[in-house]
């Protein structure tokens, strides 16, 4: 099939699978609710509109952005293990977003959440210090890049303990809650604002698919072909660090989603990144949802934290394409 | 006529200096040959005259407009550059690959054409890889590999084609296929191409001119038959014992050790 049809069907098939699962996820719960409750009954329709919808959009915006950052950094570091939780950005986000909830999570900046912008900033710099340990001349160090990020996780994570020893108690329960990754979530204001920052940033790597296609077969080539390929560069580090940081600062670290969905859809639908990137967005809102549903209600009444159970699926699966040295000469 | 030039171009990473004031002239339809020993600079010039660096001194100038005033899309359908070696990491197809030397000639948010996709066939085609299209690059030979990168290249339908050791990883029999597809195309459509090699057996045959570097600078310039001579590489490669002879009216270069 031609990559342009290929495109719409995908887009179309995953729309379809993203609605079921979005109906599925809305209908269930510890307090089943149903269409007649949600007319009279007023507690089913606090659950429903307070908790159940805002919750659910949560995951959307954090699948999507996580499942898209982490294709655009496989094709730009051109690692198929890249993700935000692999190199570290994500822990870089999650510092600085610690960092503002020892401070007090409501403070805010010229109307921007303080949360927003200190885990954007750990992001940023934490991406950056990736970059420059991994890059030797036009090429990534593919086992530095990945050392790299190990580390700088670990780094962030003393410094998350650190935090949360010297703040207060219930700070400190507060950051240990968010630091498993969790899209437990009340009204839907929260939500509203973070899609304002995501929406941007998630634009722009949209924009660049096409650089980032010819940057994932080779930067040279990608340059003598028109591509500004420095500027793609910083464009993408810019936008994910944002990304990312924004998603982590409300629902922690959440680990592999942006490894499992680019996965799933490269296996199915190729290696065009034009492809590859809109239709990871898309997948990961689905797989983030029937994640977190399965998290909310596989215990009855308490729930399992989501970023465990992603990370359970995922980190076997990163095993798995390490072993797979022969597909992925680079490793 | 001179297509594509240096005009004294000078090029250093950080303080290791590695071109010195550089002029080189490529003629329409020509084919030039860039030799000498590793490390003296050339792959360096060549992205020079690719436009993917810049020089800090001295211009490279298409047609006579410098390379750096012309954007980079345009630029891009003016001079197409072939790198050393490049393996991909993630399974494109072959065709994949070739199809984005259409690049420069699409809008980015369209996919490649059917036009573009029969040009990118023919490119394949031209290098006798048509039979690789469908498959992944990951999954093909070094050689292989080459012939795509060429195809690729032949696809951005560019005035001026620069080769950076195309045959350097290709047996006999793909070196001898490259070489003929090549010498075809510009018989058939007017090919300018500069080629940087190791592979001096080749040169006179199929060369109008060739440019010998050492230690980032031009040391000797002409047709075949006056660079390929004992005094010259001698001088160019440093190494006395540089020998040629003729056999069918080739000539060979070897070192006598």
């Amino acid at each position: 099939m031609r990559p342009a049809r290929r495109l719409v069907w995908a887009l179309l098939a995953l729309s379809g699978i993203l609605a079921i699962v979005v109906a599925f996820a809305l209908s269930t719960g510890y307090q089943s609710i149903t269409w007649q409750e949600l007319q009279t009954n007023e507690t089913a329709r606090t659950i429903f509109f307070r908790l159940r919808i805002p919750r659910v959009l949560l995951a959307i915006l954090v699948g999507a952005s996580l499942s898209t950052v982490g294709s655009a950094l496989q094709a730009l570091f051109r690692n198929p293990l890249a993700e935000p939780f692999t190199l570290g950005v994500s822990g870089g986000g999650a510092l600085g977003a610690s960092v503002a909830i020892a401070l007090g999570f409501g403070a805010s900046l010229g109307g921007v959440p303080l949360v927003f912008l200190t885990a954007f900033a750990g992001a940023l710099l934490f991406v950056a210090i990736v970059y420059r340990l991994a890059s030797s001349g036009p090429v990534f160090l593919p086992g530095a890049l990945l050392l790299s990020g190990v580390v700088l996780n670990l780094i962030a994570g003393a410094g998350v303990l650190l935090i949360q020893f010297l703040t207060d108690y219930t700070r400190a329960l507060q950051i240990l809650r968010w630091m498993v990754g969790t899209l437990d979530v009340v009204g839907i204001d929260l939500v509203w604002r973070m899609a304002l920052f995501l929406l941007p940033g998630l634009l722009l790597l949209l924009y660049s698919t096409r650089d980032l296609h010819l940057i994932a077969m080779d930067e040279e080539s990608a340059a003598a072909l028109g591509v500004d390929v420095r500027r793609v560069e910083r464009t993408v580090y810019a936008a994910s660090s944002l990304v990312v940081g924004v998603a982590v600062a409300v629902a922690g670290p959440i680990g592999f989603v942006g490894l499992i969905v680019p996965h799933a859809v490269r296996l199915t639908l190729g290696e065009d990144l034009r492809i590859v990137i809109p239709c990871s967005m898309l997948l990961g809102a689905g797989f983030l949802v029937a994640a977190d549903t399965f998290a909310r209600t596989i215990l009855g009444a308490s729930e399992l934290p989501v970023g465990a159970v992603t990370a359970l699926a995922g980190g076997p699966l990163f095993l798995v394409l390490l072993a797979r040295k022969t597909r992925y000469a680079a490793i | 006529m001179t297509i594509l030039a240096s005009d004294g171009v000078s090029y250093s990473y950080g303080v290791l200096p590695v071109l010195h004031d550089v002029s080189l002239t490529i003629a329409r339809g020509s084919f030039t040959g860039l030799i000498g020993p590793n490390g003296c600079g050339k792959s360096t010039l060549l992205r020079l005259l690719t436009g993917i660096l810049l020089p800090q001194r001295g211009r490279v100038l298409y047609e006579g407009r410098p390379l750096e005033s012309i954007p980079r899309r345009e630029r891009a359908t003016l001079v197409a550059y072939v790198p050393q070696q490049q393996r991909s990491v993630f399974p494109f197809t072959a065709l994949e690959v070739v199809l984005t030397g259409r690049t420069p000639y699409g809008s980015r948010f369209r996919f490649e054409s059917e036009a573009d996709r029969k040009v990118a066939m023919r490119a394949l085609d031209d290098v006798g890889a048509s039979h690789l299209a469908p498959r992944p690059v990951t999954e093909l030979s070094g050689g292989e590999q080459q012939m795509v990168s060429v195809a690729r290249a032949l696809a951005q339908s560019a005035g001026v084609l620069l080769l950076d050791e195309p045959a350097a990883s290709l047996d006999l029999k793909h070196r001898a296929q490259l070489g003929a597809a090549l010498r075809r195309l510009r018989v058939e459509r007017g090919l300018t191409a500069l080629v940087v090699t190791h592979d001096l057996q080749m040169l006179d045959s199929s060369f109008d001119a060739l440019f010998a570097m050492r230690e980032g600078r031009i040391v000797a310039q002409g047709p075949p038959s006056d660079v390929l001579r004992e005094d010259v590489l001698a001088g160019a490669f440093d190494d006395s014992r540089v020998r040629t002879g003729r056999i069918g009216g080739r000539t060979f270069v070897w070192s006598e050790w």
